[in-house]
């Protein structure tokens, strides 16, 4: 037994049909922790180097940290990752919900899925009890029916993660879904549980997770969860999550708006929390013991549709940035893409890209299914996405992601596609916000947010400067990701201030081990370290050139708050370059073998150099 | 005396209420163990809460008279007394009453009011008997 984990590591080979457990080791607990470090160490080291995401090769690593599933607030996260199909590189995406405690209450910490199966299968985790059964009744349904479906079959004690039509077609930003609108949405990794033919993995278990002090970890929780209720933004950020924050990203020129083409968008107040939750408020909803409860569930009338959220990202990407009327079509909009199994974010993007394309006459309603793809066209948009998920026409080459149907459109169009390494941008523009433009550059997925957020750093050292925002985000990056790797959200630290050093406290609590923050940081460290070697290890000639801005970021934005800001490519040096030093990295951006050794990756370095990847 | 009352349309769905319950009554870190039950019912979207409001239906369907009140006013099982027929079980008309690995019999909320500090959406919290 190790505090803090339920035991184990579930190998399932879908090929062979063969299911092992593989005990979690006290070095591998305490030299790795878990999460999305557990994920770049075994991806690095397992997965065979160049392979084709798409094949049996590849594998899927679902992880678990050591406070996933305790008491302690917020400790919802599992991650997924996997090679990407949409990048080429590194992904891992996670989600909330509940299947992180009932995976560790069934006595495990990972799953690591490897091979494919010729025939539709579900993992089905009852306890010790493991199957690879039969999924051929619910192969062709979406994400969250599957899960209804499953629930009703099963019994409403399993909890159950699922991929949807797009997922199975192999559509390049599926997602994974759970507990009805919980989603590891971005990179693609339901594409490659598709291409296992693995549907869905249900789960139960029953023993509770060995934590070491018990009664200290009650203690410290509710002693921190009665600070939180005192916390100036906790009854806002309680009642409207991320919703809150789509008036502020207006007023200060972020939000996403027709392609990225602008930064303000004039119908913001049909498309923020506050007209959400007059139109649409059914429930808040709250992933596994957090006190936030930052999700809200919604019905649109509208529509006659049910769905969780919409949170900012896909309000952005699915709403302004579209042109679309109001929450309303975002809600149907959000519920269509987690039903068909999509990342709204990407999504939203492909729509866009699609609207531009239409917009400049590049594309034509002929070209387009029949479709006209105006700004706020809900029902065109609808019936893209479901071409999309489909493979079906025009919709096959947009399943394959933005930048790679600009690369097969020609005609200069990759110019319009907004994204980093080929993953979209979130939902914030960055013609005058270097420091999260340089988030988006660096961030080792592609362009999201989650790894570091750093508008508010912008704004504090000046929207046009780079001076000293490559240590901002170097700062950023060693805190944030460090959530997922102990399994919690970060939502309390972020939004509500919950100090760090109260997560190290809770750690020690589980665990019974001694961890402090400089010894965290120097561990997070690592673990970037190692998902940079994998995209250089991947990706051929991987380095500065992959960490490049969008072309629209250097075209003048032409009105709103941030009027005719641009970028430059002097800023971008700079960016890069300060960054690179944060990172003891080469001017290339790659990891030396003298940094890999220093960090504990002296294997990561023999391995690069000996395939030429970097030198000694 | 006080109760503890709830308000479901409140609850979250968050689960730190079993969590917390666990921990405080079993020592163990689950929200399996709980004397708290919440069902989750979606797509309506709303979450059920069960626990007890001791209103007292379960007392006298105990065949060997197991079940009684303490100074507080919580219903309390008798662990060497009851023999597990499932008679109370059965009888409450808030489901909740609970069986679970963590106890050789069934319980039911005793008022420790541990979970009432940390349900921040303040589904569950103490009010005086009218």
């Amino acid at each position: 037994m190790i505090n803090g984990y339920g035991g184990s590591i579930l190998r399932v080979d879908l090929s062979t049909r063969l299911v092992k457990r593989e005990p979690v080791t006290p070095e591998l607990a305490h030299d790795w922790l878990g999460g999305r470090a557990w994920i770049a160490k075994y991806m690095y080291d397992e997965l065979p180097a160049g392979v084709d995401p798409l094949s049996a090769a590849n594998k899927v690593f679902v992880a678990t940290g050591p406070l996933s599933g305790t008491l302690w607030p917020s400790s919802a996260k599992i991650v997924w990752g996997t090679k990407s199909p949409l990048t080429g590189g590194y992904i891992d995406s996670n989600m909330g919900g509940l299947i992180m405690a009932e995976l560790k209450y069934a006595g495990l910490d990972m799953i690591i899925l490897e091979g494919a199966s010729e025939t539709p299968v579900y993992l089905c985790i009852d306890d010790e009890k493991v199957e690879i059964r039969d999924a051929s009744g619910y192969w062709g349904k979406g994400s969250v029916d599957t899960e209804y479906a499953m629930k009703r079959d099963l019994g409403e004690d399993f909890q159950i993660a699922t991929i949807g039509p797009a997922g199975e077609n192999l559509v390049k930003f599926a997602c994974i879904t759970h507990d009805v609108g919980r989603q590891a949405g971005r990179g693609g990794t339901a594409a490659v549980l598709g291409s296992k033919k693995l549907k869905a993995i249900a789960v139960r278990g029953t023993k509770p997770i060995p934590v070491a002090d018990i009664g200290g970890l009650q203690k410290h929780t509710t002693s921190i969860i009665d600070a939180i209720r005192k916390k100036a933004f906790f009854p806002t950020f309680s009642k409207y999550g991320t919703t809150d924050v789509t008036d502020w990203c207006d007023s200060v020129g972020v939000i996403p708006v027709n392609n990225f083409q602008h930064a303000q968008y004039p119908k913001k107040d049909r498309i923020n929390g506050k007209y959400m939750r007059e139109q649409m408020y059914v429930r808040d909803k709250g992933c596994y013991a957090c006190p936030l409860g930052c999700s809200t569930y919604t019905y649109s009338k509208k529509y006659d549709v049910y769905v969780e959220g919409p949170e900012y990202e896909t309000i952005g990407l699915m709403g302004s940035n579209l042109g679309m009327d109001s929450i309303e079509e975002i809600a149907v909009l959000n519920a269509d893409v987690d039903n068909l199994g999509m990342d709204s974010i990407s999504s939203g993007s492909a729509v866009a890209f699609a609207m531009e394309l239409y917009q400049r006459g590049i594309l034509t309603r002929e070209d387009l299914g029949g479709l006209e793809m105006t700004w706020g066209n809900v029902q065109a948009a609808r019936a893209f996405l479901k071409l999309i998920a489909a493979r079906e026409g025009i919709g096959a080459t947009f399943a394959e992601g933005a930048l790679a149907a600009a690369r097969m459109i020609g005609k200069d169009t990759e110019k319009y596609v907004v994204q980093v390494k080929g993953l979209d941008y979130s939902a914030y523009d960055t013609h005058a916000a270097p420091a999260m433009m340089l988030a988006y550059m660096t961030s080792d997925i592609g362009a999201q947010h989650t790894r570091a957020w750093a508008i508010v750093q912008d704004i504090t050292m000046g929207r046009s400067s780079t001076e000293g925002k490559g240590q901002v985000v170097y700062d950023l990056q060693h805190l944030r990701p460090l959530m997922e790797v102990l399994g919690v959200c970060r939502f309390p630290w972020l939004e509500v201030k919950v100090d760090w050093e109260d997560y190290v406290k809770a750690l020690n609590l589980v665990t019974g081990q001694h961890y402090t923050t400089e010894e965290l940081f120097a561990f997070s460290e690592k673990v970037w370290n190692l998902t940079r070697a994998f995209w250089t290890r991947e990706v051929e000639g991987f380095g500065r050139a992959y960490d490049q801005p969008p072309a629209k970021m250097y075209v003048e934005m032409p009105d709103g708050p941030t009027k005719g800001a641009k970028v430059t490519q002097d800023m971008v040096d700079q960016l890069l370059d300060g960054y690179y030093k944060a990172y003891h990295w080469d001017q290339n951006g790659l990891p030396t073998a003298q940094r890999l050794r220093e960090v504990g990756l002296g294997y990561v370095a023999d391995d690069l150099i000996q395939r030429g990847r970097i030198a000694d | 005396m006080k109760h503890i009352d709830v308000k479901p349309e409140k609850c979250t769905g968050c689960r730190l209420c079993q969590l917390t319950c666990s921990a405080q009554n079993f020592r163990l870190n689950t929200h399996k163990s709980a004397r708290i039950g919440i069902v989750p019912r979606f797509p309506e979207g709303y979450f059920e809460v069960h626990l007890c409001n001791q209103c007292g239906v379960c007392l006298p369907t105990c065949p060997v008279g197991a079940i009684s009140v303490d100074a507080a006013g919580a219903y309390v099982i008798d662990d060497s007394m009851c023999i597990d027929c499932g008679a109370c079980v059965d009888s409450c008309p808030q489901q909740a009453i609970f069986r679970s690995p963590a106890s050789l019999h069934p319980y039911m909320c005793n008022l420790c009011g541990a979970c009432v500090p940390n349900c921040t959406s303040q589904a569950l919290t103490w009010e005086e008997d009218q």
